[in-house]
């Protein structure tokens, strides 16, 4: 993985010490608390409901142990003993004071990590698939292009202070693990006719209160244009993006207002008259970039382990979770491994300290010391010998970190919802552990199959549910949270937004609701077909007439 | 309104016009961007520098012929969040190649100022009612603060960030030390 060199290890230190300054010239008044929020957010300080709330930055979602390490010591020294995975690949911590902060900003730099633009008006922690390197079909890892972009984007002095929120995520696969269509920017590494690698480039993808599915703005970007084309596209979204109301001043709303081919037309204009090869990256710097991310040495191994096969045939529980969990690794003999933060009547995201040390012990144990955080609020282990499976399934089975809902009913997406953030209007946690402790029978899951559930405490849609196969939104009226569902959203490369199914429900009616949906699936589904599957080949109807029709 | 520039506050003789008021016979000016348009010329036929306050959504190829008669400019910051005058600092310093003083105007807080020298700005002239809060101290820490950047500079001063491309660039170009033989 990337490792600092003296001048990202300065960088970020002097960061800490200038958010020291600007604490301090807080708490002296010489900072209103206007001018202050955009400076806190993109230090990534949040005030919540209770208390401030940190993210902390983890660059595409790959740490190492040693980081995972201080963001246990972080969780205990200043914090309530967890921590919690976002659905942007980042941990946030619930509890810290303001007073701390700019020591934990110390801490973190001490084991290359930072807060860096997580929130504010700017371009934000790029996120990546969480299988990258990895995948056994990819056209290149995506993590290096993430690090150019993290540090170019990196206090950008142009593109700090834009209209919105700016998001981008980046895959090298078919199989899109990093939701590139719901993005601000989208990239895809691609190889065009002429054997070249390049990027596709989707344009105004996003969630929120209007959300739309990204479109292609370029087909086909060589690869060494990466940044200029990136700093077209921020610049006449800079200069255009809408500033008087700030639901309507992020990127896609600016890509449906001006329509794509016009938009097109401005971006590539720019794109020319900037001096593209002064803004390109250095061929010896993404080079420099690109050989920390080179493969490790794999020993050669057979495909099959056979001690993990006679493992499994004897234990039901460790064949159930090697069947959800495990997912095909490049290279023979290895595995990756998903490793579910998901318990059955659990909060999905949330982590202990000590379980972040399990992580930490087992990663370096068995997965040369890297994991993966997964934009799903799990946690990947990318380099697992088959031989080792058996050893580091105990270990979890120890942390209570050996779950095995991986893509099931109970692997469910939710935000922090009204239990923590100042944005939301209803609670999203009770309602994930309700409909998981639903259906927390592991043959029931399993006979259910692949599903998407994703649920969202208010409009914002940090949980994702625009783009769940069911997908819940927690809203308020008159004093009352209820729930609006809504079917056949996708967050892959065949990425769609669901519809809203009807009226909504109440807090105690929702679990209920989700059931006669998958009743519904379960009673009218063709052999082998999956939920999105049925639906979209029946459409909304049946669904409608389970949730809606007098009984 | 106090003008800041390599951390301290400066003297200067400009004059702000107000609108609608008619253009000094000399004397250095800042006019407004609609009023030089429309005095065309004129503008230009005085004693005296001339400069121009932009709003920060200004069409530059208004002016782009008189660019190279222009001794100021300024680029309004109605609100310090809003950036669009960093990204017509950069157009005006990298697509028109105005090389004269550009000032960025308005509300901006001394956290803004190293990114406003790196897309051209030559010095922050403030609002009197921030600078009461943040003083002269505050901007020079605030410009000291970071002394690293990962992009294009487009201005240069005593002080300013450093690139980490060209300080990498300049690394690899070293010979690589030779290891003495074992023994």
């Amino acid at each position: 993985m990337y490792r600092y060199d003296q001048f990202d290890q300065k960088i970020v230190a002097e960061r800490s010490g200038q958010f020291r300054a600007q604490v301090a010239r807080r708490l002296s008044g010489a900072l209103t608390e206007d001018e202050f929020k955009p400076l806190r957010l993109m230090n990534g300080l949040y005030l919540q409901l209770h208390a401030y709330m940190l993210r902390v930055a983890i660059p595409y979602g790959t740490l190492s142990s040693r980081q995972m390490r201080k963001l246990a010591h972080i969780a205990d020294k200043y914090d309530r003993g967890f921590g919690h995975f976002t659905t942007r690949q980042n941990l946030q911590f619930n509890w810290p004071k303001l007073k701390d902060v700019p020591d934990i900003l110390d801490e973190l730099a001490e084991v290359e990590m930072h807060a860096i633009q997580t929130s504010g008006n700017c371009i934000r922690n790029v996120t990546a698939d969480h299988y990258a390197g990895v995948a056994t079909a990819e056209i290149e890892d995506p993590r290096p292009t993430a690090e150019l972009l993290r540090q170019w984007s990196t206090f950008h002095p142009e593109f700090t202070y834009l209209p919105r929120k700016f998001k981008i995520a980046v895959t090298g696969a078919d199989d899109d693990r990093a939701a590139i269509m719901v993005h601000d920017i989208g990239l895809k590494i691609i190889r065009n006719d002429r054997g070249e690698v390049g990027y596709r480039v989707i344009l105004g993808g996003g969630l929120g209160r209007t959300p739309f599915v990204g479109r292609i703005v370029r087909d086909f970007l060589p690869k060494a244009e990466l940044l200029p084309y990136i700093e077209a596209i921020m610049r006449v979204y800079n200069t255009h993006g809408r500033r008087d109301n700030k639901y309507k001043a992020r990127i896609k709303i600016l890509v449906h207002e001006t329509g794509l081919e016009d938009l097109r037309a401005e971006i590539e204009a720019e794109f020319a008259r900037n001096d593209i090869a002064a803004i390109a990256a250095d061929a010896d710097e993404v080079a420099r970039i690109e050989a920390y991310f080179a493969a490790p040495s794999y020993e050669t191994l057979p495909q099959l382990s056979k001690s993990f096969e006679i493992a499994k045939a004897n234990n039901e529980a460790l064949g159930r979770w090697a069947e959800t969990n495990l997912a095909d690794h490049k290279i023979p003999g290895y595995s990756i491994v998903n490793i579910s933060i998901k318990p059955v009547g659990g909060v999905p995201g949330d982590v202990t300290s000590a379980q972040m040390i399990a992580l930490a012990d087992l990663a370096e144990r068995y997965s040369l010391s890297e994991l993966r955080i997964t934009h799903r609020q799990n946690v990947v282990l990318p380099y697992v010998r088959k031989n080792d499976l058996e050893a580091l399934w105990q270990g979890l089975v120890g942390a209570g970190l050996a779950t095995d809902n991986i893509g099931l009913v109970t692997d469910i997406i939710a935000c922090p919802g009204m239990d923590y953030c100042a944005l939301a209007t209803a609670r999203s946690i009770p309602v994930a552990q309700k409909i998981s402790t639903t259906f927390a029978d592991p043959a029931l899951q399993r006979d259910i199959g692949p599903l998407d559930i994703k649920i969202s405490g208010c409009i914002n849609a940090c949980g994702h549910h625009h783009v769940g196969h069911i997908g819940i939104l927690g809203l308020e009226k008159r004093g009352e949270e209820y729930y609006q569902i809504t079917l056949g959203g996708d967050a892959t490369e065949t990425a769609a937004i669901g519809e809203i199914t009807g009226p909504g429900f109440s807090e105690d009616e929702v679990a209920d609701a989700v059931s006669r949906i998958i009743d519904t699936y379960l009673e009218t589904r063709n052999s082998g077909e999956s939920f999105i599957e049925a639906y979209r080949r029946m459409g909304p109807s049946p669904f409608k007439e389970a949730l809606y029709a007098p009984h | 309104m106090p003008l800041i520039k390599n951390g301290a506050v400066q003297v200067h003789d400009w004059v702000f016009v107000p609108k609608g008021a008619g253009l000094p016979s000399d004397g250095n000016a800042v006019v407004d961007f609609f009023t030089v348009i429309e005095a065309g010329e004129a503008a230009f036929r005085r004693d005296g520098g001339i400069g121009v306050a932009l709003p920060n959504d200004a069409d530059l190829g208004l002016i782009a012929a008189r660019l190279g008669r222009i001794d100021l400019i300024t680029i309004d910051f109605p609100g310090f969040a809003d950036g669009r005058g960093f990204s017509l600092a950069r157009e005006l310093r990298h697509v028109y190649r105005y090389e004269g003083e550009l000032w960025a105007s308005g509300h901006l807080i001394p956290d803004q100022y190293i990114f406003t020298r790196q897309c051209g700005f030559d010095a922050v002239h403030v609002d009197e009612v921030y600078f009461t809060r943040q003083s002269e101290a505050d901007w020079r820490q605030a410009a000291a603060s970071l002394n690293l950047r990962y992009q294009l500079s487009h201005g240069d001063y005593e002080g300013a960030p450093q690139s980490i491309l060209a300080l990498r660039k300049a690394a690899r170009s070293k010979p690589a030390p030779t290891i003495p033989a074992a023994g």
